[in-house]
Protein backbone atom coordinates (compact mmCIF):
# COMPACT_ATOMS: atom_id res chain seq x y z
CA UNK A 1 0.00 0.00 0.00
CA UNK A 2 1.56 3.25 -1.15
CA UNK A 3 1.30 5.98 1.46
CA UNK A 4 3.32 8.58 -0.46
CA UNK A 5 3.60 9.85 -4.03
CA UNK A 6 6.72 11.06 -5.80
CA UNK A 7 6.73 14.67 -6.95
CA UNK A 8 9.62 15.65 -9.21
CA UNK A 9 10.81 19.19 -8.55
CA UNK A 10 11.67 21.22 -11.63
CA UNK A 11 13.96 23.64 -9.84
CA UNK A 12 16.31 22.69 -8.26
CA UNK A 13 16.70 19.85 -10.72
CA UNK A 14 17.17 16.38 -9.28
CA UNK A 15 15.30 17.14 -6.09
CA UNK A 16 12.33 14.94 -5.38
CA UNK A 17 9.63 15.21 -2.77
CA UNK A 18 7.78 12.13 -1.57
CA UNK A 19 4.48 13.56 -0.44
CA UNK A 20 2.40 11.89 2.25
CA UNK A 21 -1.32 11.62 1.63
CA UNK A 22 -2.12 12.29 5.26
CA UNK A 23 -1.23 15.29 7.40
CA UNK A 24 2.59 15.53 7.47
CA UNK A 25 4.05 16.60 10.79
CA UNK A 26 7.65 16.62 9.70
CA UNK A 27 9.98 16.99 6.76
CA UNK A 28 12.86 14.52 6.44
CA UNK A 29 15.60 15.77 4.12
CA UNK A 30 17.99 13.22 2.57
CA UNK A 31 21.35 14.21 1.02
CA UNK A 32 23.19 11.40 -0.77
CA UNK A 33 26.92 10.74 -1.03
CA UNK A 34 29.66 10.43 -3.65
CA UNK A 35 27.78 8.14 -5.88
CA UNK A 36 24.19 8.03 -6.32
CA UNK A 37 21.09 9.76 -7.21
CA UNK A 38 18.52 11.51 -5.13
CA UNK A 39 16.45 8.47 -4.15
CA UNK A 40 18.17 5.28 -5.31
CA UNK A 41 21.00 5.77 -2.79
CA UNK A 42 18.52 5.26 -0.01
CA UNK A 43 17.12 1.88 -1.00
CA UNK A 44 13.80 1.42 0.85
CA UNK A 45 13.63 4.84 2.53
CA UNK A 46 11.22 6.19 -0.12
CA UNK A 47 8.83 3.39 0.89
CA UNK A 48 9.14 4.19 4.59
CA UNK A 49 5.42 4.81 4.91
CA UNK A 50 5.07 1.05 5.23
CA UNK A 51 7.23 1.06 8.37
CA UNK A 52 4.95 2.96 10.69
CA UNK A 53 2.97 6.04 11.60
CA UNK A 54 6.02 8.27 12.20
CA UNK A 55 6.98 7.81 8.57
CA UNK A 56 3.43 8.09 7.27
CA UNK A 57 3.30 11.51 8.89
CA UNK A 58 6.52 12.57 7.16
CA UNK A 59 7.16 14.16 3.80
CA UNK A 60 10.55 13.13 2.44
CA UNK A 61 12.71 15.48 0.42
CA UNK A 62 15.47 13.76 -1.56
CA UNK A 63 18.17 16.20 -2.56
CA UNK A 64 20.03 15.29 -5.74
CA UNK A 65 23.28 16.75 -7.07
CA UNK A 66 26.17 15.67 -9.26
CA UNK A 67 28.86 14.63 -6.83
CA UNK A 68 31.58 14.32 -9.45
CA UNK A 69 30.94 17.68 -11.07
CA UNK A 70 29.47 20.16 -8.64
CA UNK A 71 31.32 22.22 -6.08
CA UNK A 72 30.34 20.85 -2.69
CA UNK A 73 30.09 24.31 -1.14
CA UNK A 74 27.62 25.26 -3.87
CA UNK A 75 25.49 22.22 -3.06
CA UNK A 76 25.54 23.28 0.60
CA UNK A 77 24.56 26.82 -0.43
CA UNK A 78 21.67 25.50 -2.48
CA UNK A 79 20.42 23.45 0.45
CA UNK A 80 20.54 26.52 2.66
CA UNK A 81 18.93 28.94 0.26
CA UNK A 82 16.22 26.63 -1.12
CA UNK A 83 15.10 24.97 2.08
CA UNK A 84 12.85 27.92 3.04
CA UNK A 85 10.65 26.93 0.06
CA UNK A 86 10.12 23.53 1.68
CA UNK A 87 10.16 24.22 5.42
CA UNK A 88 8.34 25.04 7.62
CA UNK A 89 5.48 25.48 5.12
CA UNK A 90 5.09 22.52 2.73
CA UNK A 91 6.30 23.11 -0.84
CA UNK A 92 3.24 24.66 -2.49
CA UNK A 93 3.66 23.34 -6.07
CA UNK A 94 3.64 19.78 -4.73
CA UNK A 95 0.61 20.25 -2.54
CA UNK A 96 -1.81 20.66 -5.45
CA UNK A 97 -1.21 19.20 -8.91
CA UNK A 98 -3.62 20.30 -11.63
CA UNK A 99 -6.29 21.00 -9.08
CA UNK A 100 -5.80 17.74 -7.19
CA UNK A 101 -4.66 18.29 -3.58
CA UNK A 102 -2.14 15.86 -2.15
CA UNK A 103 -4.08 15.60 1.13
CA UNK A 104 -6.78 17.28 3.17
CA UNK A 105 -4.39 19.56 5.03
CA UNK A 106 -1.93 21.09 2.60
CA UNK A 107 -1.05 24.25 4.47
CA UNK A 108 -0.25 23.45 8.09
CA UNK A 109 3.43 23.95 8.78
CA UNK A 110 5.63 21.03 9.70
CA UNK A 111 6.51 20.59 13.37
CA UNK A 112 9.91 18.97 12.86
CA UNK A 113 12.84 18.96 10.45
CA UNK A 114 15.16 15.95 10.23
CA UNK A 115 18.39 16.23 8.21
CA UNK A 116 19.86 12.95 6.98
CA UNK A 117 23.17 12.71 5.14
CA UNK A 118 25.29 9.88 3.87
CA UNK A 119 29.02 10.11 3.22
CA UNK A 120 29.71 13.27 1.20
CA UNK A 121 26.10 14.26 1.90
CA UNK A 122 27.02 14.31 5.60
CA UNK A 123 29.78 16.81 4.97
CA UNK A 124 27.46 18.91 2.80
CA UNK A 125 24.93 19.10 5.64
CA UNK A 126 27.70 20.05 8.08
CA UNK A 127 28.88 22.86 5.78
CA UNK A 128 25.30 24.08 5.22
CA UNK A 129 24.62 24.12 8.96
CA UNK A 130 27.81 26.04 9.73
CA UNK A 131 26.93 28.57 7.00
CA UNK A 132 23.40 28.91 8.43
CA UNK A 133 24.71 29.45 11.97
CA UNK A 134 27.20 32.01 10.68
CA UNK A 135 24.37 33.82 8.93
CA UNK A 136 22.46 33.93 12.22
CA UNK A 137 25.52 35.33 14.02
CA UNK A 138 26.18 37.90 11.28
CA UNK A 139 22.59 39.08 11.42
CA UNK A 140 22.87 39.38 15.22
CA UNK A 141 20.09 36.88 15.62
CA UNK A 142 17.61 38.56 13.33
CA UNK A 143 17.81 35.96 10.55
CA UNK A 144 17.32 32.35 11.52
CA UNK A 145 17.69 30.01 8.51
CA UNK A 146 15.23 27.09 8.70
CA UNK A 147 18.09 24.59 8.54
CA UNK A 148 18.93 25.51 12.13
CA UNK A 149 15.66 23.94 13.26
CA UNK A 150 16.89 20.53 12.11
CA UNK A 151 17.89 17.40 13.93
CA UNK A 152 20.97 15.98 12.25
CA UNK A 153 21.54 12.28 11.52
CA UNK A 154 24.58 11.22 9.53
CA UNK A 155 25.55 7.85 8.08
CA UNK A 156 29.35 7.48 7.78
CA UNK A 157 29.87 11.19 7.04
CA UNK A 158 32.92 12.21 5.03
CA UNK A 159 33.80 14.81 7.68
CA UNK A 160 37.36 13.45 7.91
CA UNK A 161 37.89 13.04 4.18
CA UNK A 162 38.91 9.96 2.25
CA UNK A 163 40.95 7.13 3.63
CA UNK A 164 44.30 6.85 1.79
CA UNK A 165 42.90 4.22 -0.58
CA UNK A 166 39.29 5.38 -0.20
CA UNK A 167 38.84 6.53 -3.77
CA UNK A 168 40.27 3.26 -5.05
CA UNK A 169 37.89 1.33 -2.79
CA UNK A 170 34.95 3.31 -4.19
CA UNK A 171 36.24 2.61 -7.69
CA UNK A 172 36.39 -1.11 -7.02
CA UNK A 173 33.06 -1.21 -5.19
CA UNK A 174 31.12 -0.28 -8.30
CA UNK A 175 31.35 3.50 -8.39
CA UNK A 176 34.00 3.20 -11.08
CA UNK A 177 32.70 5.78 -13.53
CA UNK A 178 31.83 8.34 -10.88
CA UNK A 179 35.37 8.03 -9.53
CA UNK A 180 36.82 8.28 -13.03
CA UNK A 181 34.97 11.51 -13.69
CA UNK A 182 35.75 12.88 -10.23
CA UNK A 183 39.42 12.11 -10.80
CA UNK A 184 39.75 13.36 -14.36
CA UNK A 185 37.89 16.56 -13.56
CA UNK A 186 39.91 17.04 -10.37
CA UNK A 187 36.50 17.81 -8.97
CA UNK A 188 35.63 19.61 -5.77
CA UNK A 189 34.73 16.34 -4.06
CA UNK A 190 38.12 14.94 -5.04
CA UNK A 191 40.23 17.85 -3.84
CA UNK A 192 38.23 18.92 -0.81
CA UNK A 193 38.02 15.43 0.62
CA UNK A 194 41.75 14.93 0.84
CA UNK A 195 42.53 14.52 4.55
CA UNK A 196 43.29 17.82 6.29
CA UNK A 197 42.00 19.82 3.32
CA UNK A 198 40.94 23.39 4.22
CA UNK A 199 37.28 22.37 3.86
CA UNK A 200 37.65 19.42 6.22
CA UNK A 201 39.55 21.42 8.82
CA UNK A 202 37.48 24.62 8.58
CA UNK A 203 34.11 22.90 8.74
CA UNK A 204 35.06 21.17 11.98
CA UNK A 205 36.46 24.37 13.54
CA UNK A 206 33.51 26.47 12.45
CA UNK A 207 30.94 23.96 13.69
CA UNK A 208 32.54 23.65 17.13
CA UNK A 209 33.03 27.36 17.53
CA UNK A 210 29.56 28.29 16.27
CA UNK A 211 27.97 25.78 18.61
CA UNK A 212 29.80 27.47 21.51
CA UNK A 213 28.36 30.80 20.41
CA UNK A 214 24.84 29.80 19.43
CA UNK A 215 23.98 26.49 21.07
CA UNK A 216 21.92 25.37 18.05
CA UNK A 217 21.24 21.68 18.50
CA UNK A 218 21.22 21.19 14.73
CA UNK A 219 25.03 21.46 14.95
CA UNK A 220 25.08 18.36 17.17
CA UNK A 221 24.98 15.37 14.86
CA UNK A 222 24.06 11.80 15.62
CA UNK A 223 26.30 9.46 13.64
CA UNK A 224 26.01 5.84 12.56
CA UNK A 225 29.27 4.52 11.15
CA UNK A 226 29.67 1.58 8.84
CA UNK A 227 31.93 -1.10 10.25
CA UNK A 228 34.18 -1.73 8.46
CA UNK A 229 34.35 1.47 6.43
CA UNK A 230 37.24 1.52 3.99
CA UNK A 231 36.21 4.64 2.09
CA UNK A 232 36.16 7.56 4.54
CA UNK A 233 38.11 8.30 7.72
CA UNK A 234 36.13 8.17 10.94
CA UNK A 235 36.31 11.65 12.43
CA UNK A 236 34.22 13.23 15.16
CA UNK A 237 33.39 16.76 16.14
CA UNK A 238 33.36 17.74 19.80
CA UNK A 239 29.75 18.76 19.27
CA UNK A 240 28.46 15.35 18.11
CA UNK A 241 25.76 14.07 20.43
CA UNK A 242 25.67 10.34 19.59
CA UNK A 243 27.74 7.85 17.68
CA UNK A 244 27.56 4.14 17.08
CA UNK A 245 28.54 1.67 14.41
CA UNK A 246 26.59 -0.82 12.35
CA UNK A 247 28.68 -3.97 12.32
CA UNK A 248 28.80 -5.84 9.06
CA UNK A 249 27.65 -2.84 7.04
CA UNK A 250 29.91 -1.25 4.45
CA UNK A 251 30.24 2.39 3.54
CA UNK A 252 27.63 1.90 0.81
CA UNK A 253 25.12 -0.22 2.68
CA UNK A 254 25.09 1.51 6.08
CA UNK A 255 22.31 3.90 4.99
CA UNK A 256 20.18 1.39 3.11
CA UNK A 257 17.34 -0.09 5.14
CA UNK A 258 15.75 -3.37 4.18
CA UNK A 259 13.82 -6.18 5.83
CA UNK A 260 16.99 -7.70 7.33
CA UNK A 261 18.53 -4.36 8.32
CA UNK A 262 16.06 -2.06 10.08
CA UNK A 263 18.58 0.10 11.94
CA UNK A 264 18.58 3.01 9.45
CA UNK A 265 14.85 3.57 9.99
CA UNK A 266 15.26 3.54 13.76
CA UNK A 267 18.33 5.78 13.59
CA UNK A 268 16.59 8.45 11.53
CA UNK A 269 13.48 8.30 13.67
CA UNK A 270 15.03 8.55 17.13
CA UNK A 271 18.60 9.65 16.42
CA UNK A 272 20.29 6.64 17.99
CA UNK B 1 -11.69 6.95 -6.93
CA UNK B 2 -8.66 7.61 -4.75
CA UNK B 3 -7.31 11.13 -4.70
CA UNK B 4 -3.80 9.71 -4.25
CA UNK B 5 -4.13 7.74 -7.50
CA UNK B 6 -5.24 10.85 -9.38
CA UNK B 7 -2.48 12.92 -7.84
CA UNK B 8 0.13 10.35 -8.88
CA UNK B 9 -1.07 10.22 -12.45
CA UNK B 10 -1.03 13.97 -12.97
CA UNK B 11 2.25 14.36 -11.12
CA UNK B 12 3.87 11.67 -13.28
CA UNK B 13 2.56 13.23 -16.47
CA UNK B 14 3.80 16.65 -15.46
CA UNK B 15 7.35 15.41 -14.81
CA UNK B 16 7.77 12.59 -17.31
CA UNK B 17 5.34 13.05 -20.16
CA UNK B 18 4.94 16.75 -20.86
CA UNK B 19 8.70 17.47 -21.14
CA UNK B 20 9.05 14.82 -23.88
CA UNK B 21 6.06 16.18 -25.74
CA UNK B 22 7.44 19.71 -25.52
CA UNK B 23 10.85 18.57 -26.70
CA UNK B 24 9.28 16.59 -29.50
CA UNK B 25 7.43 19.67 -30.62
CA UNK B 26 10.60 21.77 -30.42
CA UNK B 27 12.17 19.33 -32.85
CA UNK B 28 9.79 20.63 -35.45
CA UNK B 29 7.21 17.92 -35.35
CA UNK B 30 4.29 20.23 -34.80
CA UNK B 31 1.46 18.10 -33.51
CA UNK B 32 3.17 15.19 -31.79
CA UNK B 33 0.13 13.01 -32.29
CA UNK B 34 0.28 13.49 -36.04
CA UNK B 35 1.79 10.25 -37.25
CA UNK B 36 4.06 11.76 -39.87
CA UNK B 37 7.74 11.40 -39.43
CA UNK B 38 10.61 13.35 -40.95
CA UNK B 39 14.35 12.76 -40.81
CA UNK B 40 14.95 16.22 -39.37
CA UNK B 41 13.76 15.00 -35.97
CA UNK B 42 16.07 11.98 -36.04
CA UNK B 43 17.60 10.63 -33.83
CA UNK B 44 16.33 12.56 -30.83
CA UNK B 45 12.76 12.36 -32.07
CA UNK B 46 13.03 8.57 -32.06
CA UNK B 47 14.32 8.58 -28.49
CA UNK B 48 11.49 10.85 -27.37
CA UNK B 49 8.95 8.62 -29.12
CA UNK B 50 10.27 5.61 -27.24
CA UNK B 51 10.26 7.48 -23.93
CA UNK B 52 6.66 8.53 -24.54
CA UNK B 53 5.79 4.96 -25.43
CA UNK B 54 7.48 3.81 -22.23
CA UNK B 55 5.56 6.41 -20.22
CA UNK B 56 2.32 5.19 -21.75
CA UNK B 57 3.22 1.62 -20.73
CA UNK B 58 3.98 2.74 -17.17
CA UNK B 59 0.60 4.44 -16.98
CA UNK B 60 -1.30 1.43 -18.29
CA UNK B 61 0.57 -0.93 -16.00
CA UNK B 62 0.09 1.42 -13.05
CA UNK B 63 -3.62 1.61 -13.72
CA UNK B 64 -3.78 -2.18 -13.73
CA UNK B 65 -2.13 -2.50 -10.33
CA UNK B 66 -3.99 0.43 -8.77
CA UNK B 67 -1.06 2.82 -8.49
CA UNK B 68 -2.53 5.30 -10.95
CA UNK B 69 -6.16 6.26 -11.28
CA UNK B 70 -7.92 4.18 -13.95
CA UNK B 71 -10.83 6.60 -14.15
CA UNK B 72 -8.98 9.80 -14.84
CA UNK B 73 -8.13 10.05 -18.55
CA UNK B 74 -4.38 10.21 -19.14
CA UNK B 75 -2.79 12.36 -21.83
CA UNK B 76 -3.41 10.56 -25.14
CA UNK B 77 0.13 9.27 -25.58
CA UNK B 78 -1.17 5.74 -25.96
CA UNK B 79 -2.16 6.70 -29.49
CA UNK B 80 1.33 7.41 -30.81
CA UNK B 81 2.66 4.95 -33.36
CA UNK B 82 5.99 4.04 -34.81
CA UNK B 83 6.20 4.86 -38.52
CA UNK B 84 5.01 1.75 -40.31
CA UNK B 85 7.29 1.92 -43.30
CA UNK B 86 10.92 0.93 -43.46
CA UNK B 87 12.81 3.71 -41.73
CA UNK B 88 15.48 3.62 -44.42
CA UNK B 89 13.17 5.30 -46.92
CA UNK B 90 13.02 8.34 -44.67
CA UNK B 91 16.57 9.13 -45.69
CA UNK B 92 17.99 8.13 -42.35
CA UNK B 93 20.75 5.56 -42.15
CA UNK B 94 19.48 3.22 -39.50
CA UNK B 95 21.03 0.11 -40.97
CA UNK B 96 22.49 -0.75 -37.56
CA UNK B 97 19.05 -1.09 -36.04
CA UNK B 98 17.36 -4.43 -35.72
CA UNK B 99 13.94 -3.22 -36.80
CA UNK B 100 12.22 -6.44 -35.85
CA UNK B 101 13.53 -6.05 -32.35
CA UNK B 102 12.58 -2.39 -32.20
CA UNK B 103 9.06 -3.19 -33.35
CA UNK B 104 8.83 -5.99 -30.84
CA UNK B 105 9.97 -3.74 -27.98
CA UNK B 106 7.52 -1.11 -29.09
CA UNK B 107 4.58 -3.48 -29.26
CA UNK B 108 5.01 -5.29 -25.97
CA UNK B 109 1.82 -5.28 -23.91
CA UNK B 110 2.71 -4.39 -20.34
CA UNK B 111 -0.83 -4.56 -19.05
CA UNK B 112 -0.55 -8.34 -18.86
CA UNK B 113 2.07 -8.03 -16.13
CA UNK B 114 1.24 -7.19 -12.56
CA UNK B 115 3.41 -4.37 -11.22
CA UNK B 116 2.38 -5.30 -7.70
CA UNK B 117 3.78 -3.66 -4.60
CA UNK B 118 7.08 -2.88 -6.29
CA UNK B 119 5.51 -0.68 -8.96
CA UNK B 120 6.02 2.70 -7.29
CA UNK B 121 9.62 1.95 -6.36
CA UNK B 122 10.46 0.68 -9.85
CA UNK B 123 8.83 3.69 -11.47
CA UNK B 124 10.86 6.10 -9.34
CA UNK B 125 14.10 4.27 -10.10
CA UNK B 126 13.36 4.13 -13.81
CA UNK B 127 12.69 7.86 -14.02
CA UNK B 128 15.74 8.70 -11.94
CA UNK B 129 17.83 6.62 -14.30
CA UNK B 130 17.23 9.15 -17.09
CA UNK B 131 20.07 11.55 -16.37
CA UNK B 132 21.37 13.86 -19.09
CA UNK B 133 24.35 11.59 -19.76
CA UNK B 134 22.14 8.56 -19.95
CA UNK B 135 19.68 10.22 -22.33
CA UNK B 136 22.53 11.18 -24.61
CA UNK B 137 23.90 7.66 -24.46
CA UNK B 138 20.50 6.17 -25.33
CA UNK B 139 20.08 8.63 -28.20
CA UNK B 140 23.47 7.78 -29.66
CA UNK B 141 23.59 4.09 -28.97
CA UNK B 142 20.11 3.12 -30.09
CA UNK B 143 19.18 5.69 -32.67
CA UNK B 144 22.11 7.67 -34.10
CA UNK B 145 23.09 7.29 -37.72
CA UNK B 146 26.37 5.59 -38.51
CA UNK B 147 28.10 8.86 -39.39
CA UNK B 148 27.34 10.50 -36.05
CA UNK B 149 28.24 7.35 -34.13
CA UNK B 150 31.58 7.14 -35.95
CA UNK B 151 32.33 10.80 -35.15
CA UNK B 152 31.58 10.24 -31.48
CA UNK B 153 33.84 7.20 -31.38
CA UNK B 154 36.70 9.18 -32.93
CA UNK B 155 36.26 11.75 -30.16
CA UNK B 156 36.25 9.01 -27.54
CA UNK B 157 39.32 7.35 -29.03
CA UNK B 158 41.20 10.64 -28.87
CA UNK B 159 40.19 11.08 -25.25
CA UNK B 160 41.26 7.52 -24.40
CA UNK B 161 44.70 8.30 -25.86
CA UNK B 162 44.97 11.45 -23.73
CA UNK B 163 44.28 9.65 -20.46
CA UNK B 164 46.13 6.41 -21.29
CA UNK B 165 49.24 6.98 -19.22
CA UNK B 166 49.86 9.40 -16.42
CA UNK B 167 47.04 11.74 -15.42
CA UNK B 168 46.88 14.69 -17.79
CA UNK B 169 47.41 18.02 -16.05
CA UNK B 170 44.25 19.82 -14.95
CA UNK B 171 43.10 22.28 -17.58
CA UNK B 172 39.93 23.80 -18.95
CA UNK B 173 40.63 21.88 -22.15
CA UNK B 174 40.65 18.58 -20.28
CA UNK B 175 37.33 19.39 -18.59
CA UNK B 176 35.91 20.29 -21.98
CA UNK B 177 37.06 16.92 -23.31
CA UNK B 178 35.50 15.08 -20.35
CA UNK B 179 32.23 16.94 -21.00
CA UNK B 180 32.24 15.83 -24.63
CA UNK B 181 32.66 12.13 -23.80
CA UNK B 182 30.58 12.08 -20.61
CA UNK B 183 27.86 10.16 -22.49
CA UNK B 184 30.34 7.26 -22.82
CA UNK B 185 31.52 7.36 -19.21
CA UNK B 186 28.45 7.33 -17.01
CA UNK B 187 25.88 7.19 -19.79
CA UNK B 188 26.03 3.41 -20.27
CA UNK B 189 25.64 2.87 -16.52
CA UNK B 190 22.12 2.17 -15.39
CA UNK B 191 20.74 1.82 -11.89
CA UNK B 192 18.10 -0.55 -13.23
CA UNK B 193 18.36 -4.30 -13.20
CA UNK B 194 18.25 -6.12 -16.50
CA UNK B 195 14.95 -7.78 -17.30
CA UNK B 196 13.25 -6.37 -14.24
CA UNK B 197 9.87 -6.88 -15.88
CA UNK B 198 8.90 -3.22 -16.19
CA UNK B 199 8.49 -0.89 -19.16
CA UNK B 200 12.04 0.52 -18.88
CA UNK B 201 13.52 -2.82 -19.91
CA UNK B 202 14.16 -1.67 -23.46
CA UNK B 203 16.84 0.76 -22.29
CA UNK B 204 18.87 -1.55 -20.09
CA UNK B 205 20.37 -3.44 -23.00
CA UNK B 206 19.20 -6.86 -21.99
CA UNK B 207 19.12 -8.29 -25.49
CA UNK B 208 20.96 -6.50 -28.24
CA UNK B 209 20.68 -6.84 -31.99
CA UNK B 210 23.80 -7.93 -33.86
CA UNK B 211 24.75 -4.45 -35.08
CA UNK B 212 24.10 -2.95 -31.64
CA UNK B 213 26.48 -5.58 -30.31
CA UNK B 214 29.15 -4.16 -32.60
CA UNK B 215 28.52 -0.69 -31.23
CA UNK B 216 28.69 -1.99 -27.69
CA UNK B 217 31.96 -3.78 -28.33
CA UNK B 218 33.70 -0.79 -29.86
CA UNK B 219 32.50 1.44 -27.04
CA UNK B 220 33.61 -1.01 -24.40
CA UNK B 221 37.14 -1.14 -25.79
CA UNK B 222 37.68 2.58 -25.23
CA UNK B 223 35.98 2.49 -21.84
CA UNK B 224 38.34 -0.28 -20.74
CA UNK B 225 41.34 1.80 -21.78
CA UNK B 226 40.08 4.77 -19.76
CA UNK B 227 39.12 2.81 -16.64
CA UNK B 228 42.40 0.86 -16.60
CA UNK B 229 44.41 4.07 -16.95
CA UNK B 230 42.58 5.75 -14.08
CA UNK B 231 42.87 2.68 -11.86
CA UNK B 232 46.64 2.53 -12.35
CA UNK B 233 46.91 6.25 -11.67
CA UNK B 234 44.96 5.87 -8.43
CA UNK B 235 47.28 3.05 -7.35
CA UNK B 236 50.29 5.15 -8.33
CA UNK B 237 49.16 7.91 -5.98
CA UNK B 238 49.11 5.64 -2.93
CA UNK B 239 51.93 5.45 -0.41
CA UNK B 240 54.50 2.82 -1.53
CA UNK B 241 53.47 0.05 0.86
CA UNK B 242 49.79 0.40 0.02
CA UNK B 243 50.51 0.54 -3.70
CA UNK B 244 52.53 -2.67 -3.40
CA UNK B 245 49.66 -4.33 -1.56
CA UNK B 246 47.21 -3.29 -4.30
CA UNK B 247 49.52 -4.57 -7.04
CA UNK B 248 49.98 -7.90 -5.24
CA UNK B 249 46.22 -8.26 -4.93
CA UNK B 250 45.72 -7.65 -8.63
CA UNK B 251 48.50 -10.09 -9.53
CA UNK B 252 46.86 -12.78 -7.39
CA UNK B 253 43.45 -12.10 -8.89
CA UNK B 254 44.87 -12.24 -12.41
CA UNK B 255 46.63 -15.54 -11.67
CA UNK B 256 43.43 -17.02 -10.28
CA UNK B 257 41.53 -15.85 -13.34
CA UNK B 258 44.05 -17.38 -15.73
CA UNK B 259 43.81 -20.67 -13.86
CA UNK B 260 40.02 -20.55 -13.87
CA UNK B 261 39.91 -19.77 -17.60
CA UNK B 262 42.31 -22.60 -18.38
CA UNK B 263 40.22 -25.06 -16.38
CA UNK B 264 37.03 -23.90 -18.05
CA UNK B 265 38.65 -24.25 -21.48
CA UNK B 266 39.88 -27.76 -20.68
CA UNK B 267 36.41 -28.73 -19.46
CA UNK B 268 34.83 -27.34 -22.64
CA UNK B 269 37.33 -29.14 -24.84
CA UNK B 270 36.70 -32.38 -23.02
CA UNK B 271 32.93 -31.90 -23.40
CA UNK B 272 33.28 -31.03 -27.09
CA UNK B 273 35.47 -34.10 -27.60
CA UNK B 274 32.78 -36.29 -26.08
CA UNK B 275 30.08 -34.69 -28.22
CA UNK B 276 32.20 -35.13 -31.35
CA UNK B 277 32.76 -38.78 -30.51
CA UNK B 278 29.05 -39.44 -30.09
CA UNK B 279 27.84 -37.39 -33.11
CA UNK B 280 30.68 -38.07 -35.42
CA UNK B 281 31.23 -34.33 -35.92
CA UNK B 282 31.41 -31.07 -34.04
CA UNK B 283 29.31 -28.62 -35.99
CA UNK B 284 29.20 -25.64 -33.61
CA UNK B 285 26.39 -23.25 -34.45
CA UNK B 286 23.45 -24.98 -36.08
CA UNK B 287 22.29 -23.51 -39.37
CA UNK B 288 18.67 -24.15 -40.19
CA UNK B 289 18.71 -26.30 -43.34
CA UNK B 290 15.69 -24.78 -45.01
CA UNK B 291 16.09 -21.09 -44.22
CA UNK B 292 19.75 -20.66 -43.50
CA UNK B 293 18.79 -18.87 -40.30
CA UNK B 294 21.30 -19.05 -37.50
CA UNK B 295 19.25 -20.78 -34.85
CA UNK B 296 21.92 -20.55 -32.15
CA UNK B 297 22.07 -16.79 -32.47
CA UNK B 298 20.08 -15.78 -29.42
CA UNK B 299 22.08 -17.95 -27.05
CA UNK B 300 25.31 -16.57 -28.50
CA UNK B 301 24.12 -13.01 -27.97
CA UNK B 302 23.24 -13.68 -24.38
CA UNK B 303 26.62 -15.20 -23.61
CA UNK B 304 28.72 -12.65 -25.39
CA UNK B 305 26.93 -9.43 -24.61
CA UNK B 306 29.23 -6.75 -23.29
CA UNK B 307 28.59 -5.67 -19.76
CA UNK B 308 28.24 -1.95 -19.25
CA UNK B 309 26.62 -1.82 -15.91
CA UNK B 310 28.68 -1.97 -12.77
CA UNK B 311 25.81 -1.51 -10.39
CA UNK B 312 23.65 -4.22 -8.95
CA UNK B 313 26.28 -6.20 -7.08
CA UNK B 314 26.26 -7.05 -3.41
CA UNK B 315 27.88 -3.96 -2.06
CA UNK B 316 27.93 -1.77 -5.06
CA UNK B 317 24.78 0.19 -4.87
CA UNK B 318 24.85 3.93 -4.74
CA UNK B 319 26.81 5.48 -1.95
Amino acid sequence: METHSAFTIADPRSWMLHVSHIRARRLVVFVHGFRGRATSTWNKFPQSGQVGKWWQESDMLFVGYESMRENISSVADRLNTRLPHFYPTPFAPAMTVEGIPARDDISSPYEELILVGHSLGGLIIRIALADAAQQWVNSQGTIRPPLLSGQTRLFSPASGGFQPAGLLRLFMAGAMWEVIEMYLRTSSAYTELQPESPTIVDTKKRTESLFEKTGFSALQASILWANPDNVVRAAWYATDRFRDSADGQSHSTVCKPKAEYLRPWQFVEVGQ
Amino acid sequence: MSRAQEYRLRSFEMAHVRPHIERFEELGRGNWLNNVYFPSAWPEGALRLFLLREASNWIRMGQQCGYFSAELAPLPIGQIRLPRSDWGILGVDVSHLDQMRIQSLWSQDWTTLDGGDAFGEELTLAMEDLTDDRLEFLRLFFFSEETEWAEKLVELAAFARVVDGSKPPFSAELIDQVDKVAWALQGPESTLHEFHGFPADWRVQGVLGRSEMLRAESLEGYRNTISTAVEWNLIGELPDDMAKHELDERANTAAEQILEDANARRAEEAKAGTAEDSNGSNRGTVIGEDTGKVTGEKEDRMEEKPKFRQSGGDDIESS
